[in-house]
């Protein structure tokens, strides 16, 4: 074997044994380091007796929560949905936390209730009744209801 | 009906019937003879060498020739009911299909001719229309239509909405719909777009634009297209729809950055999504077919 041949044999060898590094990336997907497009959802669902209520936070980009509730309730057999959103965006105002938002039924089937923290922490929160028939009031804690075993809305 | 043995070992299908059925309209032919065949049964139909699949009777229109006039299926004779059990716009309504989860050895973005000249034209059709009008919109904000199935195998694009750069408010949906009449059980899916991304540096925005031919999903939160469809899951089934099916059902046709459609079936995300946030070009490439309405079978 001539000197030229070992040479070719070895310069071939070392390419053969560095060819990993050009290897062409792998391609397993496009990677999403990005932020998400859409809204991000808090959603719970409460049952009271015969009614349910869908409550849903949500954020856009780095906005404000937003409210949402749909309301379901069984009459004569029939499942009626109501979408309370316009009624509660009238009542939660700027001043309330709808982050720190507590769902929860109100005892003596008194419906569903609701309630907004204020931002302000001396300020009185808002107390929200929806009524078996999807009727939406404020302040069921003058009229001395009372929340059973409240959740968070937003954990 | 006579058995043509090697041609088929899996399937009996009735052609003669078949073709009886061919020749009425085609929205009888989709809706009662489509839903009616696994996936995988076709599947397995395709792969036995038999030229003649009921699919190619679809898709080219001929009366297959006389060799091929009766298939065997191994677990059992399926051909007259077949075509005789479902009427029109059953197949827009319920899709077995669908429904059976039969989805084994696929891809994750699953791109089949039987669903695509089946059930799935009539939606695709409607996809394609409502994301023409979309189109037309400013770019720079996202727009979303929800597409309803009405009966007698319609299926309607509800008006599109207009959400901010980079989101449609679900309670904008929410409002349309409780507007609208109709139950969240007959929702079959969603056109929106994904706008350009805004990110100042060319190779980041690069990265955004190719990650947001899919729809969006997040890791770490409850964000993004398949949260949207999951509320819409919810809500569908306090109304008394069968969850399992809907999801199933429902798509998510997604306007690319550049303005190029593509459908992602299910409303959950598929594994690569799900565990990564990831999707391959080969399935954004098949959900760009699948939207156009081609199909791997019959290219």
């Amino acid at each position: 074997m001539s000197k030229l041949t070992i040479a070719f044999s070895i310069i071939l060898a070392a390419l053969l044994a560095s060819s990993d590094s050009y290897s062409a990336p792998k391609s397993h997907g496009i990677h999403d380091e990005i932020p998400t497009l859409g809204p991000t959802i808090h959603k719970m669902q409460i049952d009271c007796d015969s009614s349910k209520l869908l409550a849903i936070s949500e954020t856009v980009s780095s906005g404000s929560p937003i409210f949402s509730a749909v309301f379901f309730t069984l009459h004569g057999g029939t499942m009626s949905t109501i979408d309370l959103t316009d009624q509660f965006r009238d009542l939660i105002s700027e001043n309330y936390d709808i982050k720190g938002i507590e769902l929860g039924c109100l005892e003596e089937k008194h419906g569903h209730g609701i309630k907004v923290p204020n931002r302000n922490p001396v300020a009185e929160p808002l107390h929200i009744q929806i009524t078996t028939e999807g009727r939406v009031f404020e302040g069921y804690d003058h009229a001395g209801y009372h929340m059973l075993g409240g959740k968070k809305l937003v954990q | 009906m006579k058995t043509l043995e090697g041609c088929m070992d899996f399937i009996v299908v009735d052609l003669d019937q078949t073709w009886k059925a061919f020749q009425q309209p085609q929205n009888t032919y989709s809706a009662n003879y489509t839903p009616q065949l696994s996936t995988h049964k076709l599947l397995k139909l395709a792969q036995t060498g038999c030229t003649l699949t009921p699919d190619e009777c679809w898709t080219t229109g001929k009366k297959p020739p006389e060799p091929c006039t009766t298939f065997t299926f191994s677990g059992g004779k399926i051909g007259g009911d077949i075509l005789g059990s479902s009427g029109i716009g059953e197949g827009a309504q319920t899709d077995p299909v669908e429904a059976e989860g039969d989805t084994e050895g696929e891809s994750e973005e699953a791109n089949n001719c039987i669903k695509e000249q089946g059930s799935e034209r009539i939606k695709d059709t409607e996809a394609r229309r409502i994301a023409q009008v979309i189109r037309g919109k400013n770019i720079k904000l996202e727009h979303g239509s929800i597409l309803i199935d009405v009966g007698n195998g319609l299926i309607i694009a509800l008006p599109p909405i207009t959400g901010q750069s980079g989101a449609i408010l679900t309670q904008q949906f929410i409002a349309q719909i409780n507007n609208s009449g109709y139950e969240y059980g007959q929702i079959v899916g969603m056109v929106h777009s994904h706008p350009p991304s805004t990110e100042p540096d060319p190779s980041l925005a690069s990265v955004s634009d190719s990650r947001n031919r899919a729809p969006s999903h997040s890791l770490t939160e409850n964000a993004g297209d398949f949260a949207v469809a999951a509320l819409f899951r919810d809500i569908a089934g306090i109304q008394g729809a069968d969850t399992a099916a809907w999801t199933k059902r429902y798509t998510h046709y997604i306007i690319g950055p550049h303005g190029v459609l593509r459908e992602y079936d299910g409303a959950d995300p598929p594994k690569s999504i799900a565990e990564t946030n990831t999707i391959s070009e080969q399935d954004v490439q098949d959900a760009e077919k699948d939207a156009k309405g081609q199909c791997q079978n019959s290219q």
